[in-house]
């Protein structure tokens, strides 16, 4: 489950990326490949220091992360009760269904220009973008979560007692958590290309922002820094479901 | 002398005042989807259960055993004829009629105490609540698994699993206990273990018991009586009365011969 299990599956799992790390710093110092557009790993380092000092990477991540946390948070929020809704009773599906299909293939970057229109350059169009892209996939796995209730777990609770409504609260819904879960961990992915991508379009700061502008004034150690702290961004966030994971559902095993 | 035999009346009938479970004529039909006509599952069965008796259903596979017990646990609606408990027809499904399913239908998220806990929990919100606790902590006792309380379904044995499920059902109080089938899915020896372990429950509660099986010598060590059902559609073939006082012996002549009677009934040569 965790990427740890030992020191020595650690050790082997790094032993490819030193590989390639090690290959292109030397190339680099050979003059094999152009530094002026691929500079060896040791000056993007030496770059991301200057930036850790200065805060200027700090400030960056922390508006990118931000964004994307509060849009995600407000995916959750909305995705799994709509979910809930239209898998228990018809006529909210019936309803909903429609829309979600209308609105769910379109790239959110598609709507990002309409988003500024409407709630300005800042933080609120970016949430806005992150909410709508990572609500389907919530939505669409909560439903099926739910619409795969064993029909033998409903036997034994109403047999138990239960009436329609604790059978939706103390059986459909947790069933429904680990489909759920898998949902968040799609969105998550999803929401960090979309925040990336948004902050490129318009923004006044935020890694996208960053990268963008380090491409225009050809700072392309600070390209890499950027590219490296989103990779490093993504992993953590991942990380951080799954231990959230493991501490509210200890009975679901990932295989 | 055989150990099980025959009653006079192929019915089961009893007095109706001191029937638990009545059924009357019991039909019931499923709409198939590609021809006409519907599908017949049970064909007028009429049989009563008394309060405290432990009777198994022992019929061919797929002959409408399990549909049966649905329609007693009121989760299928017969399609005429009637299925009385305490004398009042059965509507929807309820906590007096508690079932043990063959697959364990153990809630995953929940402890073994949450799952044992659970139909109290339902009660409790309206009614005691401090009790729970206790009457978890004695079913656990019941069944064998004091030590088990905070585990997941997930690491426990078959057989373990297989005694939670029980104990889920033993603590909504029900009069009567529908088991369908619940040691069909277990090993030959954790079967046997489970059978005598039934009987020290069954003693110790004395519930009504319909219990489903198709296994001859697992009616025939647990019932008071055993009905034989035919193949599908079901319809009731005999009753018979085992009266050997339990523990039974298995390897018991008289039962064996019982045996074979049962299995001559159901076109099987033992």
């Amino acid at each position: 489950m965790s990427i740890f299990e030992s020191q020595g599956a650690l050790v082997r799992k790094l032993i490819s990326p030193l590989a390639i790390v090690l290959i292109w710093e030397a190339t680099a110092r050979l003059g094999w490949i152009n530094v002026l557009i691929t500079p060896p790993p040791t000056h993007v380092l030496q770059h991301f220091a200057e930036m850790v000092v200065s805060l200027e990477i700090v400030k960056h991540t922390a508006s990118s992360l931000g964004r994307f946390l509060v849009g995600y948070v407000l995916a959750i929020a909305t995705a799994v009760p709509v979910g809930v809704l239209m898998a228990w009773f018809r006529p909210v599906d019936m309803i909903v269904d429609p829309l979600v299909e209308l609105i769910r293939p379109v790239s959110p970057i598609a709507i990002l220009p309409l988003a500024i229109l409407w709630f300005g350059i800042g933080d609120a169009s970016k949430i806005f973008i992150i909410w709508l892209s990572c609500t389907f996939p919530i939505l669409l796995s909560t439903y099926a979560g739910m619409k795969g209730l064993d029909r033998a777990f409903v036997y034994a609770a109403t047999s138990l007692g239960a009436n329609n409504w604790e059978v939706l609260r103390t059986v459909a819904v947790p069933s429904a958590l680990p489909q759920i879960y898998a949902g968040m961990r799609i969105s998550l992915g999803i929401g960090l290309i979309v925040i990336i991508s948004s902050e490129m379009v318009a923004a006044r700061h935020g890694l996208g922002y960053m990268i963008l502008t380090a491409q225009q004034t050809f700072n392309v150690e600070e390209i890499f820094v950027g590219i490296i702290v989103i990779g490093l961004l993504g992993f953590s966030a991942d990380l951080a479901l799954r231990r959230l994971k493991s501490r509210f559902m200890p009975w679901h095993r990932e295989i | 002398m055989t150990a099980a035999r025959p009653l006079t009346t192929p019915s089961g009938r009893r007095a109706p005042s001191d029937a638990k479970i009545a059924l009357r004529d019991l039909c019931l039909e499923f709409p198939s989807r590609d021809r006409q006509q519907p599908l017949p599952l049970l064909n007028r069965i009429t049989l009563d259960v008394a309060a405290g008796e432990f009777l198994c259903l022992i019929g061919p596979s797929g002959c409408g055993k399990s549909t049966l017990l649905m329609c007693v646990a009121g989760h299928l609606q017969p399609t005429s004829g009637a299925c009385l408990a305490d004398g009042t027809s059965v509507s929807g499904p309820g906590p007096d009629r508690a079932l043990v399913f063959q697959q364990p239908t153990l809630f995953p998220w929940l402890t073994v105490q949450q799952n044992v806990g659970y139909g109290l929990r339902l009660l409790t919100n309206r009614h005691l609540r401090g009790q729970a606790e206790l009457r978890v902590g004695r079913l656990l006792q019941l069944v064998g698994l004091q030590g088990f309380a905070d585990r997941y379904p997930y690491e426990l044995s078959g057989g373990m699993r297989q005694r939670v499920e029980i104990a889920r059902a033993l603590a909504v109080e029900p009069d009567v206990l529908l088991m369908d089938e619940p040691f069909g899915a277990l090993d030959a020896l954790t079967r046997l273990r489970m059978q005598n372990e039934m009987l020290k429950i069954w003693t110790e509660t004395r519930k009504t018991v319909l219990f489903v099986t198709h296994d001859i010598m697992e009616a025939l060590i647990l019932a008071d009586r055993v009905a034989v059902l035919s193949a599908r559609p079901a319809r009731l073939i005999e009753v018979f009365e085992v009266s050997n006082p339990r523990p039974r012996d298995r390897g018991d002549a008289a039962l064996l011969r019982s045996a074979k009677d049962i299995g001559k009934r159901l076109d099987v040569n033992l």
